[in-house]
């Protein structure tokens, strides 16, 4: 099933199909958020927002729902 | 016999343990200082490898990569980009965390391409064995062309091997592990050809960042290679997946994680750690912990260091040749250094709990709770640290406000952090609190000398909160908003980590602010015991005068102390302090507190050295008394108390709300990169603080 | 004016210049950031 980050539940693991590069800091691609690579949602802070991730395998890091919202995945497993 | 100097440079990601290798590589030999003309801590360390070897080795601030995105990050490529820096490396030595090998060997591929002999050390391989995970090293070494160096700083090995790798550094392989022009061949062998005495790697670098780098060159690059915006981002992306693609390869064989043996403290730490309910109590009992330290636990070596000086003081003047010298030195300079020692005990307790947190990974936990709540008024997550370290002081909070990505949050965080009360405002409320405030107990439980202390903190963050909503609403500051925070993994603080932060933080604000304060106690004690014109030369006949021919009997053992008052009056000091009187008046101020007010705007804690030293120029009787009975004693013309309620109040207030530190001015100055924004804070905070030490006095008196 | 006085003055010198210094003789920054995105925020 394809959708964005910021739509994603705790414990959800997906594949990211695409990035709007103008929309997203180099920063998130260099920490391995780029299509292929797999994230998995670990936590979502108390009021929605921020998402914490573990991207690629091992690159734990948090962003914002407004950058959540511009990077697409498919869904793997729930 | 000739020593040989290496130059070795330290380059890694954040949170890969990149300082715990510097320390045990330097111990405490190092140096602290800035690059010049920016305010990124400078770290250098020296290391004997052999008798005829030695290291200095630079601890270059933690990057993701060589794109720059922070002033922090600048620093780093600028180095590696300039053969002609004194610094430039013979050796750069990466280091990475063997748990987070994949993302950190991006930013070796790229120090690889700029062709600089590269160590690649594997940090924390004491985690190897309960994660897992185990490596190929020979083929790695092969493939990223370097030699591998496996390191526990906390387990304590592999340094040695580190040390004889560097003394080899000439055997190193200076061949890129990759070539990365492959994402776009036309263009460059275009700009290879342009360019053939220049890496291409280094063009490309010049191309897409904003470095100071050969200026007159980069133009030229600039003009005849530019391309749009979008355009060299996704040339970064196809650059980016082409070197995970490269690393990827290499792990492959390289390195094996056997997940069955790892066990996952982080995941059950993150549960609680970030929990709706846990992890807010956790944050706040954490605080108050913070408090309690700096209140309570430091008043003890506090009140030993303030009653050392008080004796030391008497006993100089006791002791030495009487003459103005002597007096210099026990009016000036002792009670000068004691009011810089006396913070230490406090700004040891911040700085250590703000490096546990840091060192232990929690505080990127508090950035993920407080994003969003933070946002509302204007803040980011990231606010948090610079609002928690401005409890200590301004200075390096205002520093730290670097990391936030997005430009008005950081400038909104750097405009409020300013009222924070930092420790310099302690001494002040401590002796205005204990002077106003009856030492009762609310309850027989909170010490209302206690409540007032923490009602006070509560303004300074409510004030920063408040005017934090209020720049939101007016700040007109286009933006692209982004905010990435990586969440390391938890760690056990190193002690010796800890220890030398703490040590050397506690110094450069001793050394910093210690040596203003200490001139200014000079220069103050000399304009207090200084006069212009006959009224101060002849002081001892006029009081005489006055006295005898009073036709009240007036008792002439009160003459030294008349002379001393009429000659403070006379001085200097005196006449700058009536000439502003017209204006503090009205706050319920004297002109003795208003010199003391007008000082401390080169730095609050002057205050009360201001008036330790203007009551002690002041008095010739009672030299053993402490400040705080002098300042009980004071009295106005009448008869009332100088230092009452409503004074007292007034004063407390304007000092909650003022800006009142230059230095604090000049790091905004440097950080915001123009005049603007240290103008308004000056204008705007310290207007405030007299509007609102006018209601107070005028209401209570 | 004898010995203390002379070490007066001296030491009153001493801390004037240097607060002046500190305060009004601040080098020129090389190079900051400023309110545009000049990509080093």
């Amino acid at each position: 099933m394809k959708t964005t980050v910021d739509l994603l539940q705790i414990g959800d693991i997906a594949t990211i199909t695409n990035v709007d590069l103008d929309k997203i800091p180099l920063k998130l691609l260099e920490m391995g958020c780029f299509p292929n690579n797999t994230l998995e949602i670990i936590q979502i802070a108390p009021l929605g927002d921020p998402i914490y991730l573990n991207v690629n395998n091992g690159s734990h890091l948090a962003i914002r729902k407004e950058t959540a919202r511009e990077i697409e995945v498919e869904i793997q497993q729930k | 016999m000739s020593i040989q100097n290496i130059n070795v440079a330290l380059i890694g990601n954040p949170n890969t343990g990149k300082t715990s290798v510097f320390n045990q590589l330097t111990g405490l030999k190092q140096q602290v200082g800035n690059y010049p003309g920016i305010t990124v801590e400078k770290k250098l360390g020296f290391c004997k490898l052999t008798n005829t070897i030695k290291a200095n080795i630079l601890d270059l601030p933690g990057t993701y990569s060589l794109n720059a995105s922070s002033i922090d990050e600048n620093v780093v490529i600028e180095l590696l980009l300039n053969k002609n820096d004194k610094l430039f490396p013979d050796v750069a030595v990466v280091i990475t965390d063997v748990e987070n090998l994949k993302r950190n060997l991006l930013l070796f591929t790229q120090i690889k391409d700029l062709e600089i002999p590269t160590i690649l050390v594997i940090n924390m391989a004491d985690r190897m064995k309960p994660k897992g995970i185990s490596l190929d090293i020979p083929h790695l070494e092969e493939q990223l062309k370097t030699k591998v160096v496996l390191v526990s700083t906390r387990k304590g090995f592999g340094i040695d091997d580190l040390k004889n790798q560097i003394i080899d550094y000439k055997s190193l392989s200076t061949e890129p592990c990759m070539n990365a022009s492959s994402i776009d061949e036309e263009y460059f062998d275009k700009l290879r050809k342009a360019f053939p005495n220049q890496l291409l790697y280094k063009l490309w670098l010049v191309i897409t960042q904003d470095v100071n780098f050969l200026n007159l060159e980069r133009n030229e690059i600039r003009n005849t290679f530019t391309k749009s915006h979008s355009d060299l981002k996704r040339l970064q992306q196809k650059e980016t997946i082409k070197r995970y693609q490269f690393i990827n390869d290499t792990l492959k064989i390289g390195q094996t994680i056997d997940k069955t043996n790892a066990t996952d403290l982080r995941s059950k730490l993150d549960k609680v750690l970030t929990h709706k309910i846990f992890g807010y109590a956790i944050f706040f009992g954490i605080l108050l912990l913070i408090f309690q330290s700096i209140f309570d636990w430091s008043s003890y070596p506090m009140d030993f260091i303030d009653a050392t000086f008080a004796d030391l003081a008497n006993y100089t003047k006791n002791y030495l040749p009487t003459g103005e010298f002597t007096n210099l030195i026990s009016e000036g300079i002792i009670p000068g250094i004691g009011g810089i020692v006396i913070f230490i005990p406090q700004i040891a307790f911040l700085f250590l709990f703000i490096s546990v947190l840091e060192e232990s990974g929690y505080m990127s936990r508090v950035v993920f709770l407080m994003d969003k709540i933070m946002r509302r008024y204007g803040l980011s997550g990231k606010s948090v640290v610079p609002l928690i370290s401005g409890t200590a002081c301004a200075i390096p909070a205002i520093m730290s406000a670097r990391n936030i990505e997005n430009w008005k949050e950081r400038l909104i965080t750097i405009l409020v952090t300013p009222f924070i009360t930092c420790s310099a405002r302690l001494p002040v409320y401590a002796i205005l609190i204990a002077l106003i405030i009856p030492n009762n107990r609310l309850f027989g439980l909170f010490s209302l000398q206690g409540a007032t202390l923490m009602i006070l903190y509560l303004l300074g963050f409510g004030m920063a909160i408040f005017s934090a909503y209020i720049l939101n609403k007016v700040l007109k500051v286009k933006t692209k908003s982004y905010f990435v925070v990586e969440m390391p993994n938890y760690k056990l603080p190193l002690f010796k980590n800890v220890a030398i932060n703490v040590i050397e933080k506690t110094k450069s604000f001793v050394f910093g602010a210690g040596k203003i304060i200490l001139a200014i106690s000079i220069i103050l004690w000399f304009l207090g015991s200084h006069g212009p014109g006959k009224d101060f030369k002849n002081a001892q006949q006029i009081v005489e005068k006055e006295v005898y021919t009073s036709p009240l009997k007036i008792n002439p053992s009160v003459i030294p102390d008349r002379v001393s008052e009429y000659k403070l009056e006379h001085s200097y000091i005196g006449i700058i302090g009536k000439s502003i009187e017209p204006v503090i008046r009205p706050l319920g101020y004297d002109w003795k507190i208003g010199i003391a007010v007008v000082t401390s705007f080169a730095a609050r804690e002057v205050f009360v050295g201001t008036l330790a030293t203007i009551y002690s120029v002041g008095s010739k009787s009672d030299d053993d008394l402490t400040i705080k009975n002098r300042m009980e004693s004071e009295v106005h013309d009448d008869g009332t108390k100088v230092f009452n309620f409503a004074t007292g109040v007034s004063l407390l207030l304007f000092y909650a709300f003022a800006m009142q530190c230059a230095s604090t001015l000049a790091i905004t100055k440097k950080e915001t990169n123009s005049w603007k924004w240290p103008m308004v804070q000056l204008i705007f905070m310290s207007g405030f603080a007299y509007i609102a030490a006018l209601i107070a006095y005028q209401i209570l008196k | 004016m004898n010995t203390q006085e002379i070490l007066v003055y001296l030491t009153v010198a001493v801390a004037l210049v240097f607060i002046i210094r500190k305060f009004f003789w601040k080098k020129k920054a090389k190079k900051n950031c400023g309110d545009d995105d000049c990509g080093c925020h």
